[in-house]
């Protein structure tokens, strides 16, 4: 008797402890949640440990993996060596240099856009040319927009650089303007956003070239037709 | 004698565990969840209608909106990935979950422009017995994507339980190896889930005052808004 009031005063206790003084019911996970549960913690132990990877790897390895990613066109943020190079002061800004130098196109972009965060006068001293050169190309090969931001909305690392180019980047810009090529960007509200203004190739052009041409708060009309006809003027 | 007694309390307890943790997270009222993987894009709606009864509350002429937090994983590269530079970093949790917004809002609240309203193609405010509906079309994720998010109905700028949590929701799809975009679990979210949105409410408040300017169109702020402290209702 002694042990069955003991037993039920532990049962008692315990639905107690066990959170119930809460409102909401007390139904455990379903064999749905709980496999997603655990897919989902494997999932964020390996972000952890490729982080870390990544944390442990020395500049000149991580100078290596930089290249790949760029030529791979990964975004900036979502590059692993960028993500980690731009945490550390020692970063030979002459390795940066001479991977722009190196690579005079799209596969320059991620070197060029470490070294004017990580060291802006030698970023400087490259000349505007290939700065530009390295840029637009990046901008004409893009499939993705995320890397230079939405216009109107916010610009990325990447945009600003475009229009510091100044007026080196204006012929490769100026020819953009006939590409009339989708310019979606992946993600989320982003995504919703890019389907909404159906921003093309020549747009992104066409706002570059306003914003180098001196007027620092263009922004670009809503509709096609609008911005069409700013294009039209534009190739004159 | 005494020893057999505590081992049977000891499995009673072990027992009454397992069978009564209370694994899911607060829930005070009922989620309708809809959507199909078109492409690689996921047009969806994740619907909260908030009934006060039913967890014993009153919450009268309250309002609710919705708060998305997301955690994007690439299993290429076995990182997770962002739409823009903006959450990585000082804006996300530890573990890399991040408020959903985009690069330009002030507010955290998913469909809250800048000039104070809702965006009715994100948002829209519910109440009691009247659905909170957020509208969400992620896409354009590369091939062996993992898009999970967390949806969270909260009381705002309400005359009673104001900054009140009033349930979670957890949704996600995967874009195949040919990029082909696939529902994957869809469910009232679970206790762990809860603790990493407050921690990605913490990383969003201590980045918003070091953020910069925010204009997204329909108003400009000298920097991101923090959250109030929310807690369960």
């Amino acid at each position: 008797m002694k042990r069955f009031t003991i037993v039920a005063a532990s049962l008692l206790a315990c639905l107690c402890l066990a959170g119930c003084a809460r409102k909401e019911k007390t139904v455990p996970l379903t064999d749905e949640q709980n496999q997603v549960k655990t897919r989902l913690e494997g999932q964020m132990q390996a972000a952890a440990q490729t982080a870390q990877s990544y944390h442990a790897m020395d500049n000149s390895v991580l100078l290596g993996k930089l290249l790949e990613e760029s030529k791979a066109q990964r975004e900036p943020f979502n590059s692993l060596a960028y993500r980690e190079l731009k945490t550390r002061s020692g970063v030979d800004s002459k390795a940066l240099a001479a991977l722009v130098k190196d690579n005079p196109n799209a596969s320059g972009l991620l070197p060029l856009l470490l070294l004017r965060k990580l060291d802006n006068k030698s970023y400087l001293e490259l000349p505007a040319e290939l700065r530009a050169k390295v840029l637009t190309d990046a901008l004409g090969s893009s499939k993705f927009f995320n890397t230079w931001g939405l216009p109107n909305f916010y610009l990325e690392d990447a945009s600003n650089a475009m229009i510091e180019a100044g007026r080196s980047a204006t012929p490769a810009l100026k020819k953009m303007l006939s590409d009339t090529r989708p310019a979606p960007l992946f993600g989320s509200q982003e995504a919703m956003l890019s389907k909404q203004m159906k921003y093309r190739l020549c747009d992104y052009a066409l706002f570059f070239l306003k914003r180098i041409g001196g007027t620092g708060d263009f922004r670009l009309p809503q509709t096609v037709e609008e911005r069409d006809a700013l294009v039209k003027t534009a190739q004159k | 004698m005494k020893l057999k007694t505590f081992g049977l309390v000891a499995l009673c307890a072990g027992l009454c565990f397992s069978v009564t943790a209370c694994n899911p997270t607060f829930q005070c009222g009922n989620w309708v969840f809809t959507g199909t993987p078109v492409g690689n894009a996921f047009p969806l709606t994740s619907s909260f209608t908030f009934n006060p009864a039913g967890c014993g509350q009153s919450c009268p002429e309250s309002q609710d909106v919705m708060i998305q937090m997301t955690w994007v994983y690439d299993d290429n590269t076995h990182t997770n990935i962002y739409a823009s530079n903006q959450p990585q970093g000082a804006r996300s949790t530890p573990n890399g979950w991040n408020i959903d917004r985009i690069d330009g809002a002030a507010h955290g609240y998913y469909g809250l422009q800048n000039n104070g309203t809702f965006y009715s193609g994100w948002n829209t405010p519910g109440g009691p017995g009247v659905a909170t509906t957020l509208d969400d079309e992620p896409g354009g994720w590369g091939a062996n994507t993992y898009f999970y998010a967390v949806d969270v109905a909260v009381c705002y700028n309400s005359s009673s339980c104001n900054n009140k949590i009033l349930g979670y929701y957890f949704w996600s799809y995967i874009l195949d190896s040919s990029d082909v975009g696939q529902k994957f679990i869809t469910a009232p979210a679970w206790q762990n889930l809860d603790s990493e949105f407050q921690a990605a409410l913490t990383a969003w408040n201590n980045w918003a005052p070091t953020s910069g300017t925010e204009v997204d169109g329909t108003g400009t702020f000298p920097h991101a808004i923090a959250f109030p402290a929310l807690s369960d209702l």
